[in-house]
């Protein structure tokens, strides 16, 4: 399974965080720091076991909490149309 | 966006969409909006003395020159009245090869080529000429770091500058109303700009039910903003970056989810960062009585 970032919004980085517009939905996102990281690492299409592989060099956590915690991040970027899953 | 009226904003986008042939005025005029040079030409001298007695016409410094031939309703057969026959303040935008639409209830404006535009506005009362400008200056206002703000803005007793933001009827009028001997820039639209490296306010000079108790070209540094939500007790809280961000966003003026100029979205975004790195941004939960203005003083 592997995602990439939809890069039909206009967003913008503050601090760790990240504002996106959805404008076609009237609607405004904001991600934390660890969705704020994936978000930005899916510029071009990536593998889910690279994504954890990364995620863990940058954050760190335990391989499952983090695996688990990356699996909602992207259902949650999926279900708002912001990273697509391929 | 809300239209109740759409057999008149059928009108409008009609009569935006017709050819424009006009091109002998009788009167113009030069008016001087934040840096932005307005040449104003019509057919009345009545509509320029309106527009002077509401905008004032002081030559000052400009960064940018735009041409409006400007008729009021009457001028097209349309009574004021008829024209303004709409309940929703909600203003429509779009883009068409570059060139800007736009449509509220007492204006409709389109734009001919590069800064040159047509426009018919209901003058009977500021309101049509002031929704007017807060549609057509903030694109322009960006370039040289400036945005309005829907917003009140008072001035501390150091004479900083701190900004209430809020929905309609979150209580911007009543904080100023309870602001005392303190100098008021607006209780509605504010400018806030950044120059020389510093996050300055002044007042908006676009509407609003007080008149600014301090000359339209002054500038204050920003203190903090604040976002209101009225409650039954003073507290002052401090709100995350992004918060700051989506309500600083949500309260600029001549933004619309139906403008999707992406250089535009990415213009304020930029700005607002830029605006909020060293401005911190609280929540002020206040009741409607002068002590709310003793917890704000508290974290100045």
């Amino acid at each position: 399974m592997s995602y990439i970032r939809n890069n039909e919004f206009v967003w913008k980085k503050i601090g760790g965080e990240s504002f996106i517009l959805d404008v076609a939905n009237e609607k405004s996102h904001s991600l934390n720091e660890s969705a704020t990281w994936i978000w930005c690492f899916l510029d071009v299409e990536k593998e889910f076991d690279d994504i954890v592989t990364e995620f863990l060099v940058k954050f760190d956590a335990p391989v499952e909490i983090a695996t688990k915690d990356i699996q909602n991040i992207l259902m949650d970027l999926n279900n708002l149309n912001l990273v697509i899953k391929q | 966006m809300n239209i109740d009226n759409s057999t008149l904003f059928t009108l409008k986008k009609e009569l935006l969409n017709q050819s424009y042939s006009h091109s002998t005025f009788l009167y113009s005029r030069c008016f001087y909006i934040h840096g932005v040079e307005l040449t104003v030409c019509c057919n009345a001298e009545y509509t320029l003395d309106k527009i002077v007695s509401w905008v004032g016409e002081v030559p000052s410094k400009s960064h940018h020159k735009i041409t409006v031939y400007l008729f009021t309703p009457e001028e097209l057969d349309i009574s004021t009245k008829d024209w303004c026959d709409e309940s929703s303040q909600d203003c429509w935008s779009d883009t068409k090869d570059g060139l800007r639409y736009g449509i509220q209830r007492d204006f409709a404006a389109r734009e001919l080529t590069p800064d040159c535009f047509y426009a018919v506005l209901g003058l009977e009362y500021s309101d049509g000429l002031y929704n007017f400008l807060r549609w057509l200056l903030p694109s322009y206002l960006l370039e040289s770091q400036q945005a309005i703000i829907h917003s009140a803005c008072v001035l501390s007793n150091k004479k900083e500058a701190l900004f209430f933001l809020g929905y309609s009827g979150a209580g911007k009028t009543t904080i100023t109303s309870l602001a005392g001997a303190r100098d008021i820039l607006g209780d509605d639209m504010n400018r806030l700009f950044i120059s020389d490296n510093v996050v300055s306010a002044g007042p908006g000079g676009v509407g609003g039910a007080f008149e600014p108790s301090v000359p339209i070209d002054s500038s204050f540094p920003v203190k903090a903003f604040f976002w209101l939500k009225q409650s039954n007790r003073n507290q002052v809280v401090t709100i995350s970056k992004t918060a700051a961000f989506q309500r600083l966003f949500s309260s600029f003026v001549g933004w619309s989810w139906e403008n999707v100029d992406h250089e535009l979205q990415q213009k304020m975004m930029s700005f607002i960062d830029e605006v909020l790195r060293d401005t911190p941004m609280y929540e002020l939960e206040f009741t409607k009585e002068v002590d709310a203005w003793k917890k704000i003083e508290e974290v100045l």
